[in-house]
């Protein structure tokens, strides 16, 4: 199965002008909580080739959220992406 | 209970004139609306300019602040002309007056400045009062200095001033979105986390229903023991997953939003159906802080940019893309110099991802050379060499010798004019609201 199958919200957004974060929203308990013991903080990690990242792990509302400081503010003249909105494509089919 | 009406996500975005209407009838006791936002990028700020221009903005002010006054509610906006500087705010105000002269309407505003004088954030600086915001580098003196236009995230304070007075329309600088519909019903006395966690989700208008938008309205009241959403248009409703899923949106901590005022903290919040279209919503805590805090954020000039946009079909061509745009950035800057900046984007291979980017598949690239330099003459020129270069680069196996690239446009290159970046996004402790000038103003 594929993240994107498991989610009802897969995203990304700019929280601000440094920050990325990326918020999973499972459809149910059972998928998140398999999810959750599958990704973890150090996946992240490497998956945004981030030295650290925020990682909150929301059991009462079966979401996984992410958090990091982007490689240049916001707009600046190498960002290809202002809003942070496509940070979540690699996830999309992720083998979970 | 109090009543707050959410004209909508964003000032400028086309409201939603019957959604209003029909709020208003049910009746309300403050209208609220964010006019602004650093999402779109540096230039706004950096430039002065609005985002939403003056037709977009008067046609979404227009009415809803002639009903304001005629039933005498109070209406607020936050971050007027988007990013809150003085330039901003009196581009907004032109308006106001506008509006004021051409309906015949006399009536008082009560305007909130959030801009800072660069010596006072110098100061600030230089007292040590100025911390990075979570992780980002730090300030120096440079950034201050080149800034256009710093400003503060104003808190509920002014605003709260404001409606004591009796104002019957607001106008604030740059505000954080929740202070906008947090000042009035902590006047009349709500228990302040019911009313933070409120106002940072109505903030958003109709982007926390179902189906979701940020152009329509959206209300909420308070009573006892929770607060209440629910948008006036009967085609969406809110539901426990759009609200709950909207109280992480754009925030880094899930369980904790910080304000000029004090910490929300969420870990608790109970969201329930209350109806069918209206979520209950409560639970949360407030802490309030001893003495506020603000993050202030500034924009510096980077240059002037032109582009150049085409695209690249020739699978040859495609196949040795880097090699060929690696040799023309070498031959830029052999012939210029510095005092430039080249970027190319390929679109359809890795513009949005970059280095990120893991599919392979392409057929076809639309690629932008993209140049930014001290003066729009200077990028113009080396962009139009970047461009005459490509189209006629003779790379190894070549059998087309027209040309290698299809523009799409005449003229090729486009002078997109000034570039700004943002050089402050920091926290300041210490209590700025004397620096936030409440100033009333009368047409």
């Amino acid at each position: 199965m594929k993240l994107k199958e498991a989610v009802k919200i897969l995203r990304s957004k700019n929280a601000g002008v440094w920050h990325i974060t990326i918020d999973i929203v499972f459809k149910n308990k059972e998928l998140y909580e398999r999810v959750k013991t599958r990704l973890s903080r150090d996946y992240f990690c490497t998956l945004f080739n981030r030295k650290s990242v925020d990682y909150f792990e929301c059991d009462g509302i079966n979401t996984l959220k992410v958090s990091f400081l982007r490689d240049a503010a916001a707009g600046s003249i190498s960002d290809t992406d202002c809003l942070g909105a496509n940070f979540y494509i690699p996830l999309l089919d992720v083998e979970i | 209970m109090v009543k707050a009406l959410s004209l909508m996500g964003q000032l400028g975005y086309g409201y939603n004139k019957d959604s209003f209407v029909k709020a208003i009838d049910e009746g309300v006791d403050y209208i609220g609306v964010d006019a602004g936002s650093i999402d779109s990028g540096p230039y706004f700020l950096g430039s002065g300019n609005m985002k939403a221009n003056y037709d977009a903005t008067r046609s979404d002010l227009e009415f809803p602040l002639i009903t304001a006054l005629n039933e005498k509610i109070p209406f607020i906006i936050g971050s007027a002309g988007y990013a809150g500087s003085d330039e901003h705010l009196s581009k907004f105000m032109e308006i106001v007056e506008d509006i004021a002269k051409d309906n015949n309407l006399h009536f008082r505003v009560a305007v909130i400045h959030s801009e800072l004088n660069k010596g006072v954030v110098l100061d600030l600086l230089k007292k040590g009062k100025i911390t990075s915001y979570e992780g980002n580098p730090p300030l120096t003196e440079d950034d201050i200095k080149a800034s256009t236009h710093i400003v503060a995230q104003i808190g509920v304070k002014r605003f709260m001033e404001a409606l004591e007075k009796g104002a019957n329309i607001v106008v604030g600088g740059r505000a954080t979105d929740a202070s906008i519909y947090a000042a009035y019903p902590l006047l009349k006395g709500c228990n302040p986390a019911l009313v933070w966690h409120m106002a940072k989700i109505i903030e958003c208008g109709a982007l926390c229903a179902k189906p979701a938008s940020p152009s329509d309205a959206l209300l909420g009241w308070i009573d006892d023991e929770a607060f209440y959403l629910k948008p006036p248009n009967e085609m969406r409703r809110c539901t426990v997953d759009s609200a709950m899923a909207h109280a992480l949106y754009e925030n880094t901590n899930p369980f904790v939003i910080e304000e000029p005022d004090g910490t929300l903290f969420l870990e608790n919040a109970k969201y329930e159906q209350f109806d069918e279209r209206t979520v209950k919503i409560y639970g949360a805590r407030w802490r309030e802080r001893e003495r506020p805090t603000f993050k202030i954020e500034g924009a510096k000039r980077s240059g002037f940019r032109t582009i150049a946009i085409m695209g690249v079909r020739n699978p040859d061509m495609i196949s040795v893309l880097d090699d060929i745009l690696g040799d023309v950035r070498q031959q830029a800057e052999n012939r210029f110099g510095s005092g430039f900046t080249l970027n190319f984007r390929q679109y359809g291979k890795n513009g949005v991802l970059g280095n990120m980017e893991f599919d392979g598949n392409l057929h076809e690239i639309g690629l932008i050379v993209d140049v930014v330099a001290d003066d729009q003459s200077f990028a113009h020129k080396v962009c139009s060499v970047v461009k005459s270069t490509l189209q006629h680069y003779d790379y190894k196996g070549r059998i087309a010798t027209g040309a290698n690239v299809a523009f799409p446009y005449s003229p090729t290159e486009i002078d997109v004019g000034e570039v700004y970046e943002f050089s402050v996004y920091h926290i300041v402790e210490e209590d700025l609201n004397d620096y936030f000038r409440l100033e009333e103003i009368e047409f």
